[in-house]
């Protein structure tokens, strides 16, 4: 091991591999910010040319172009409400509202360094477990997997406690859209109506992007010609990016929890940075006394996401390396590129090619000091996107909207599902009902499907004795007595 | 729909009856699978649904907290980006439709024209008409956002746009 460190550090601080990082930070940054692409489209689009390269060189380019897009993808959520990706979904919860408020600046820098500290935090996490990743990801059996599903959609459902019915209710509506396209454990299509796109379900995007994005938009047009995003107050006097750190020092553990719980579902499989961001929320929220900021612009809604994202990147790669398994898109792309490079996927990543690893691991923790430090000098410039007249920006946001949603399988379909999303999005949020759980539902779906069917049939009634299961469950329960005990509360007091 | 406090019919119930009927329809249809694909869908469509009946009886009947408590307590019991409580709600409805009719109408436009030439048209004349930008300010806009995406999505990602109609039409 100390070997394989000593040769990873010597081969990554070289001037060519500086150059290539760098440069895919660079290349990244340049269509990263845009929503739903991201550095998924960067990176297919250079997957020709990566196939000439040395191995270590093309993994560390790619490594670059990633990060920054993990980063990136907060810019559109923080300033106009869209989430670049799925994993900024969270991160509009809190920051758009701050950017309403004139404080976007203050949300951005909040949210760079973050995502800079937690992906430090989560590459020396995965460094340090190196060893131990296999017997770690062991521990985690089908019902433990299943159990962490159910307790993130219901700490979703329950965050504030006051519509426990409708949050859950929504958590459920979330699972059962995602059944839509063929069922995991039969391979029989599910209320497809014989339509190919729905085959393979509906794709995430433009569901995102329908149920927060478009109400968003339509909400920011409301009122006079010449109406600013940032209508509450005058943008840089009261706010700066450094406020921002001075938010992250301020509330440290925080940081550093929400960094070691995305690191901690970063390594296991499947789940990814999509559940870690709401469930470092939902712990933001629910370890805070004071929680009637949540939602209406509290930078700690910020940091818990924004950390958990960049953290669990480390141990998706670790994953994707060692056992082949991707947790995403973009890792796909990455497992594409390893084969092509003749690097096939293993154990022996952890062994034999233990350096590459290493080197990867390393270029993490550079690439995610690059672009933060890359965004956060061009954080006034992108706040200041917020004084500009909402009415110039909708069309070219709509615009980028549709495009992001088209392009998840380039299918009219995808339009559509915008559209009808659109609809449920504007309706849930103008009558009062929580959109996350619908969100964190639909993402969860198929691995608590896959589990679920997996633990009943290879477990029968036993897992439910499994400790891991046992304090999972009491965990799924406390948070649902709480919520429930709570809503009496409130309603007993009126 | 109404947005008065109070009613029996209030807004969310219209909602908590679509989800009834989209969980009710998902239950139902589920009988024709064979046990093992079935089996997670009533697991949870069977409780949602339960849940969903719930909350339709309480918008029914009027006693959720946001009516004992008025209507701000909906949304802030809630959590979500909160909608600005400071325009009425007449004033949001008629905007809310006037800029979706926006929305469908680009759609519209992308079956009909394909993207690259509906995108032009609907950021120049979303500009022009409403936000009453000057003709050379829209023009440019409208130029810079196609250039834009003709780079990106046509010149480096080579996307497969969708057959627009009017050109299947015109037999091209």
């Amino acid at each position: 091991m100390f070997d394989a460190v000593v040769i990873a550090t010597g081969e990554i601080f070289t001037l060519s591999r500086m150059a290539w990082l760098f440069g895919g930070v660079l290349l990244g940054s340049v269509i990263g910010f845009v929503p739903g692409i991201g550095g998924r489209a960067t990176i297919a689009i250079l997957l020709p040319f990566i196939v000439k390269m040395d191995p270590a060189s093309a993994l560390v380019l790619i490594v670059g172009i990633h990060a920054i897009g993990n980063t990136a993808d907060t810019i559109p959520a923080i300033l106009f409400g869209i989430p670049g990706s799925t994993s900024a979904t969270a991160t509009v919860m809190d920051g758009y509202p701050m950017a309403k408020k004139g404080e976007a600046e203050r949300a951005l820098g909040a949210s760079f360094v973050s995502s800079g500290i937690g992906g430090l935090i989560g590459a020396f996490t995965v460094l340090a477990t190196i060893p131990m990743i296999r017997p770690l990801v062991l521990t985690f059996g089908n019902p433990e997997f299943f159990m962490t599903a159910i307790l993130a959609i219901v700490m979703i459902a329950l965050l504030t406690g006051g519509a426990p019915v409708k949050g859950l209710t929504a958590g459920c509506v979330g699972l059962l859209i995602g059944m839509i396209g063929d069922a995991p454990q039969t391979g029989v299509q599910r209320w497809t109506f014989d339509q190919l796109y729905l085959s393979d379900g509906i794709p995430l995007i433009p569901i995102a992007l329908g149920v927060f994005a478009i109400p968003e938009l339509i909400d920011m047009t409301v009122g006079e010609r010449g109406k600013k995003i940032a209508r509450d107050g005058p943008l840089a006097s009261i706010s700066t990016k450094w406020r921002g750190v001075k938010d992250v020092a301020k509330h440290w553990w925080l940081l550093v929890r929400s960094s070691f719980l995305g690191s901690w579902i970063g390594i296991l499989p499947g789940i990814g940075s999509g559940s870690a961001i709401w469930l470092a929320y939902g712990h933001a929220v629910q370890t805070s006394k004071d929680k009637e900021n949540f939602g209406k612009g509290d930078i700690r809604g910020v940091i818990a996401p924004e950390a958990a994202n960049n953290a669990s990147d480390a141990g998706d790669w670790c994953l994707t390396l060692a056992f082949g398994i991707p947790g995403s898109a973009t890792m796909s792309l990455v497992l594409a590129a390893m084969l092509l490079l003749g690097l096939p996927p293993g154990p022996k990543m952890l062994t034999e090619r233990l350096d590459l690893t290493l080197i990867i691991v390393w270029s993490l923790v550079l690439a995610n000091l690059m672009a933060t430090g890359l965004c956060f000098v061009f954080t006034r410039q992108l706040a200041g996107i917020t004084k500009l007249p909402v009415h110039y920006l909708f069309p070219v946001l709509i615009v980028l909207i549709f495009l992001a949603a088209f392009q998840s399988t380039a299918d009219w379909g995808d339009l559509v599902t915008l559209l009808g999303f659109s609809l449920i999005g504007i309706c849930m949020k103008r009558f009062g009902w929580p959109r996350p759980p619908l969100i964190v539902g639909i993402v969860l779906q198929r691995l608590a499907e896959t589990y679920f069917f997996l633990t009943t049939k290879l477990y029968g009634f036993s897992w439910l004795t499994r400790p891991i299961v046992i304090i999972l469950f009491a965990l799924t329960v406390w948070t649902i007595v709480h919520a429930v005990m709570r809503h009496s509360r409130d309603k007993a007091r009126a | 729909m109404s947005q008065v406090s109070g009613n029996k019919l209030d807004s969310s119930f219209w909602l908590s009856l679509f989800f009834v009927g989209v969980i009710a329809v998902w239950v139902v249809t589920a009988v024709r699978f064979d046990w093992d694909t079935r089996l997670f869908p009533w697991a949870v469509g069977i409780p949602a649904l339960a849940l969903a009946l719930r909350q339709l009886v309480t918008d029914w009947r009027g006693s959720d907290t946001h009516v004992e408590r008025g209507e701000e307590a909906r949304y802030r019991e809630v959590l979500d980006i909160p909608v600005d409580r400071s325009i009425p709600p007449q004033v949001m409805m008629r905007h809310t439709v006037k800029t979706a009719s926006w929305i469908a109408a680009f759609a519209c436009g992308i079956w009909f024209l394909g993207f690259l030439i509906s995108i032009p048209l609907f950021v120049f004349f979303y500009l022009i008409y409403e936000a009453q930008a000057r003709r050379f300010a829209g023009l440019m806009i409208a130029g810079l956002t196609f250039l834009f995406v003709w780079g990106v999505f046509e010149m480096m990602m080579h996307l497969a746009w969708p057959e627009a109609a009017l050109l299947t039409l015109l037999g091209y």
